[in-house]
């Protein structure tokens, strides 16, 4: 019995001896077969990276994403799935914040939002403002080999905007009467009303003609190309090393996305030295700051106290008024954020600052004893309870409603946290309104009126149940609106008439925090979700 | 006269119990096993027979007292040097069913003791005396194949048997060997025994609270109460003829010669604890003929006659015309 | 014949009730999967699209049916979420908690048997008192817990082994079982916790049996004792105890696969669930339902292979 108990045991250390042995050397064997240790010399050969780092304890046997047989990668996190790898069908940011590296269309945006050129270098708009026509760049190919033409660019349209005799794919583009190809190299495009919006739909991806395998191995114009999918797990992007435009050429050679729910378990990988760089949590920030470099920006999201107009008491002006007479928002910012978020006063966010209504920021000063006048005259002088609905997913909600409960409080409104999972979130508030408030954040957009126009009476998922006829005439006066200036005042206008109607409680647009290896630099904060690699590049 | 091959002088053996208590399962026991007999060894349960079973078989050690075994002192020896005596004391168990393993065959489990102590035998000689072994215990070979839970009750004691016996032993002490069999193979079983005591020439210590049994099987009976030996004598002495009061009680219960019964003694009162033994004889507490000597006195064993012994202060040597202190006669007929 | 026909037909009538239990439960559960996956701003027609190719458009009983029919083609549907074969993912997350399953198991029961045996055969009352102290404390530890604090120690701090990510044996073996080595280990002290006991009482148990008295009247030492007789007796039982913690394991240990980002079968059930993917959780409920179903059909197999008496009955 002892004799087969030392052999076991014997067994066992030899095992785990051979493992932890392989571990010291982890770099050197491990083949750039997209392993998360990819191999590096810079522990042991006195590579620059190595130096560099010296300081910390950061030379780890883990390290990778540079030098792995001379290619740069960088390992970043996501945190959902790709929704589908077909640009035509998806629709989830975290998948466009990543896609947006390999597809392009006829036009991009820049760090501010605004609209620049794309794969087409120009365009002209007719006077009635129905007629686009977009000048294309000569030198563009696909990733898989073939010139983009006009002809892949009707090919898109056609089948975008149903043209083509089928189902229109996409709503936006519903609009589009004609479509024609003068040459290779100009497409003009006619539409039944005038949208000035119009111009940045055109970000959407142009595929090449006949080409049936998107869903599976997508292939599109940008700097990097599609690699692999593996779920549950990556993305894997690389270099295009054909790319048209010198300028943007990538300086990495390798995206690595890494699929990753769970929060401490991006901050453990980040400091295992399997990530180069990562979106974390502001206290998690604080964790990693020695060791990485954080980078901090508002992301243009819209953290929103939505209160259901259609619901009592909510469907009095002054109780609304009143709670944002009461709402310190303040109080969230430094509680829940850290202090890294910018207070809201309105529907939108100064990322925009085209757009943004600078004028509002006096309207709720926090005054409770207004907010008690205010409930007296509409009857509620006593209080009354509420729910709050929260979706359980994000912790930040929960956390922030927790705060606007105590708040509450101080003019005796008692109000209960609801927890609900995402789903059925999705379900109940978000499409069919059965709820009293809500606590959600809304994603950036480009263009004003995805923003404001959710408050439109047409709006299918106007879940606040705004409606006002005259708010509502606005937003389709600044659609039509042709003079960006003229159009800038429109929306400005908006945001005033929400916060005057108190709509709903504003808070906040969180900071999104990034840490990175302090030798990754060119992470570029957008209005909207864009992991944009070809800026990205490691310092020597 | 014959060698005793087997001696154990004022053996004890204590435990402690759950409580903290001292218990004395066997209490300065002394006895002789001759070569070539079969002694027996009754008593109720909790007597300590067995105990003194287990500590002939080294199984358990004697915390006083000596065992000598040939003339050799085994009572604490080690077990390596033990080792060499365990071909010569061989123990025989009572339940067929669980004293032998039921996952391996009969063959393998044969094998075994030839393993440990004959490592000069090779395979086939070791099958070939598996084999020779069944036969002598009267089962065919093929069931050297076959396991545990494919045997009868009576089979799977013959294999017991002859695992005790295929190493050859002088001394076997057999706890109870058939007090789990249906009666009509008890015969078998016990006649098989006598057998091989006479073809082998060997020494059995038989122990047993069936004294039907006993008396059948052993030349000499020695009587067990509470850890000491309160009789010890020939079979018939025993038999019939018993001195002291607990043996007669013990045997009114079996048969008589003639086949009629006798009449039945009935203790008063139960068997005290073993952790908290009655002062004087043990056996005071339940003896019609309680004196004051017998509380406060412990017997020793008395010489009734050569070879016959009772530890009871009234039932020493009787004179002729005496009358004995007892109402009792020889015959074990209460009065 | 007739025993494995009717264990056979057992399994199904439970496949059977299992799936449309979970069907029934999903039409209860509020949430479009096409909302879940598409997103909040998503445009209305690329929702329809959706909904019409996973067939939310047709009627219950259509849907259900359809399922059924495609099962005995061997075919699982498509996921909602994944866009791919469900046969496909499960067999690629089988691979992994497989995997995973196979060395927590050899972890477990390396550490579990032998500890157990040498408990029962020293335990004295100091080693009884420190070992059940330290099993509450493994038991009591979830498996996540567990795993977060191997993660600060092993990769965090003396960066031996990967945190997250999982690399195929196909891949890079050496490779993979690093990336397993830690998920492993936090499963393996609870469930070895486990298993010693069981060992332990089972040994105690043997130890106990007269034919071990036999033995050593025959003058064998205590060690080869507990080898030859003892040992192999005792771990006949544990065999049941082995089959379900192997059942447990393979179902997919959720939490622990998402703490270390494994693409295992964890991680799609949880996924399934919130994103109401409906085929891919039909087919992973099977997946699971079989599992338990095979692993005690093992289990009895090894005990009619290894137990004489139940051979010959």
């Amino acid at each position: 019995m002892k004799k087969n108990l030392k052999n076991m045991l014997c067994i066992f250390m030899a095992v785990s001896m051979l493992i932890l042995a392989g571990c010291g050397n982890s770099a050197a064997g491990t083949g750039a077969s997209g392993s998360s240790a990819s191999g590096t010399s810079a522990v042991s050969a006195g590579s620059p990276e190595s130096q560099k780092t010296g300081e910390e304890s950061t030379a780890p046997a883990q390290t990778a994403g540079t030098e792995n047989q001379g290619e740069k990668v960088v390992r970043i996190n996501v945190g959902s799935e790709p929704d589908s790898l077909d640009p035509w069908m998806s629709a989830a940011t975290d998948t466009e914040a990543i896609f947006m590296n390999v597809f392009e269309g006829l036009v991009r945006f820049d760090e501010a939002g605004s609209i620049i050129p794309g794969l087409a270098e120009s365009w002209d708009i007719s006077n009635d403002s129905l007629t686009y026509t977009f000048h294309l760049r000569k030198n563009v190919t696909f990733h898989n080999g073939s010139p983009m033409t006009s002809e892949d660019v009707i090919y898109t349209y056609e089948n975008l905007s149903g043209l083509n005799g089928e189902k229109a794919i996409s709503s936006k583009f519903s609009s589009i009467t004609n479509l024609e190809a003068p040459d290779d190299y100009t497409v003009v495009m006619t539409l039944s009303d005038v949208n000035a919006a119009f111009l940045q739909f055109n970000k959407i991806a142009v595929l090449p003609k006949g080409y049936e395998e998107q869903a599976v191995a997508p292939v599109g114009t940008g700097p990097f190309r599609f690699v692999e999918y593996v779920p549950g797990q990556k993305v894997v992007l690389e270099k295009n090393t054909e790319y048209y435009d010198e300028s943007r050429m990538p300086m990495i050679d390798k995206a690595e996305i890494y699929i990753m729910t769970d929060e401490s378990a991006v901050v453990t990988a980040l400091q295992s030295g399997q990530l180069d760089i990562a979106g974390v949590s502001a206290e998690n920030a604080e964790i990693l700051s020695g060791e990485f470099d954080i980078y901090n920006s508002p992301q243009n999201m819209v953290q929103i106290f939505a209160l259901n107009n259609s619901v009592k008491p909510f469907d009095n002006v002054k109780v609304r008024q009143a709670i944002s007479y009461v709402i310190d928002k303040q109080q969230v910012i430094d509680g829940v954020f850290g202090g890294y978020a910018t207070e809201l006063y309105s529907n939108f966010s100064p990322v925009m600052g085209t757009y943004y209504n600078d004028q509002l920021a006096d309207t709720y000063t926090v005054d409770i004893e207004k907010a008690k006048e205010l409930l007296t005259e509409a009857g509620y002088g006593d209080g009354f309870s509420m729910t709050i609905t929260v979706p359980a997913n994000y912790q930040k909600h929960i956390d922030t409603a927790q705060i606007i409960v105590e708040q509450l409080k101080q003019v005796n409104i008692t109000a209960e946290i609801q927890l609900i999972e995402w789903a059925a979130w999705l379900e109940d508030v978000y499409t069919n309104a059965q709820y009293q408030t809500t606590i959600v954040g809304l994603t950036g957009k480009l263009d004003p009126n995805d923003v404001l126009g959710r408050y439109t009476t047409t709006y299918a998922k106007n879940f606040f149940k705004y409606a006002n006829p005259a708010y509502d005439g606005l937003i389709e006066k600044a659609i039509k609106e042709t003079d960006e200036t003229v159009r800038a005042e429109y929306y400005k206008e908006c945001q005033k008439i929400l916060t005057e109607d108190a709509a709903a409680v504003w808070i906040c647009d969180p900071n999104l925090t990034v840490a990175s290896r302090k030798d990754l630099k060119g992470y570029t904060f957008y209005p909207v979700g864009f992991m944009d690699f070809s800026k990205m590049y490691y310092e020597d | 006269m014959n060698e005793s091959l087997v001696t154990l002088r004022n053996v004890t053996k204590v435990y402690t119990d759950k409580k903290r208590r001292q218990v004395k399962a066997v209490d300065g026991i002394s006895l002789d096993i001759y070569r070539g007999e079969t002694l027996g060894l009754v008593g109720e349960s909790g007597c300590g027979k067995s105990t003194t079973g287990n500590l002939l078989v080294h199984l358990l050690t004697a915390t006083s007292g000596s065992i000598l075994f040939e003339g050799q002192d085994i009572t604490h020896m080690s077990e390596r040097r033990f080792g060499a005596f365990r071909s010569s004391i061989q123990m025989v168990f009572q339940d067929p069913y669980a004293s032998i393993n039921p996952q391996k065959k009969i063959g393998w489990l044969l094998e075994e003791p030839l393993v440990i102590h004959h490592r000069e035998m090779g395979k086939e000689e070791r099958q070939h005396m598996v084999k020779r072994m069944l036969q002598v215990v009267g089962l065919d070979e093929s069931y050297k194949d076959r396991y545990p839970g494919q045997l009868s009750g009576g089979q799977r004691q013959r294999v017991s048997i002859a695992l005790a016996l295929i190493l050859n032993p002088s001394f076997v002490v057999a706890d109870e060997p058939v007090s789990a069999l249906d009666v009509s193979v008890q015969a078998q079983i016990l006649n098989l025994m006598k057998r091989l005591q006479k073809e082998y020439g060997l020494t059995y210590l038989f122990i047993s609270h069936d004294l039907n049994v006993v008396s059948y099987m052993s030349d000499r009976i020695g009587v067990m109460y509470l850890g000491s030996i309160v009789e010890i004598g020939s079979q018939e002495e025993i038999t019939w003829h018993a001195r002291h009061p607990y043996t007669q009680a013990l045997f009114s219960a079996s048969a008589r010669e003639d086949g009629e019964k006798r009449e039945r003694i009935v203790l008063k009162g139960d068997v005290p604890s073993p952790s908290n033994p009655p002062s004087g004889c043990p056996f005071h507490t339940r003896c019609p003929y309680c004196t004051d000597k017998c509380r406060q006195e412990k017997p020793q064993l008395q010489e009734i006659s050569k070879g016959w012994m009772a530890a009871c202060h009234y039932c020493g040597e009787q004179k002729q015309g005496e009358t004995a202190a007892l109402p009792y006669d020889g015959e074990g007929i209460a009065i | 014949m007739m025993y494995y026909c009717r264990k056979a037909g057992g399994l199904l009538v439970t496949l059977a009730l299992v799936s449309l239990i979970t069907f029934g439960v999903f039409q209860i559960l509020p949430g479009n999967p096409a909302y879940i996956i598409l997103g909040v701003d998503a445009d209305p027609m690329q929702i329809e699209a959706l909904e019409q190719s996973m067939g939310l458009d047709k009627p219950l009983y259509q849907r259900y049916f359809s399922w059924i029919r495609g099962l005995f083609a061997g075919d699982l549907g498509t996921s909602f979420r994944y866009q791919q074969p469900v046969s496909q993912l499960i067999t690629s997350g089988l691979t992994v908690t497989g995997s995973l399953a196979v060395m927590t198991m050899l972890m477990t029961v390396l550490i579990g048997i032998p500890a157990g045996i040498w408990l029962a055969g020293h335990g004295g009352r100091k080693y009884s008192v420190g070992f059940s102290m330290l099993s509450q404390i493994s038991l009591s530890v979830p498996a996540f817990c567990m795993g977060i604090f191997l993660i600060n120690l092993f990769s965090v701090r003396l960066k031996w082994l990967p945190s997250i990510g999982y690399i195929s044996w196909a891949e890079d073996p050496a490779g993979c079982m690093r990336s397993l080595l830690l998920p492993s280990l936090s499963i393996a002290l609870g469930s070895s916790a486990v298993l010693i006991r069981y060992v332990k009482v089972s040994v105690t148990n043997q130890q106990k049996q007269d034919y071990v008295r036999t033995a050593y009247s025959k003058g064998l030492r205590k060690s080869k004792v507990m080898y030859r007789h003892v040992v192999r007796n005792s771990l006949i039982p544990v065999i049941t105890i082995l089959g379900m913690l192997t059942a447990d394991i393979l179902g997919g240990s959720i939490i622990t696969e998402n703490v270390f980002s494994l693409p295992g079968i964890g991680r799609l059930i949880s996924v399934s669930i919130s994103s109401r993917d409906l085929p891919l959780l039909q087919g992973l409920v099977l997946y699971l339902a079989v599992i338990v179903v095979l692993c005690n059909f093992a289990v009895d197999l090894v005990y009619s292979v290894v137990d004489p008496r139940i051979r010959l009955k």
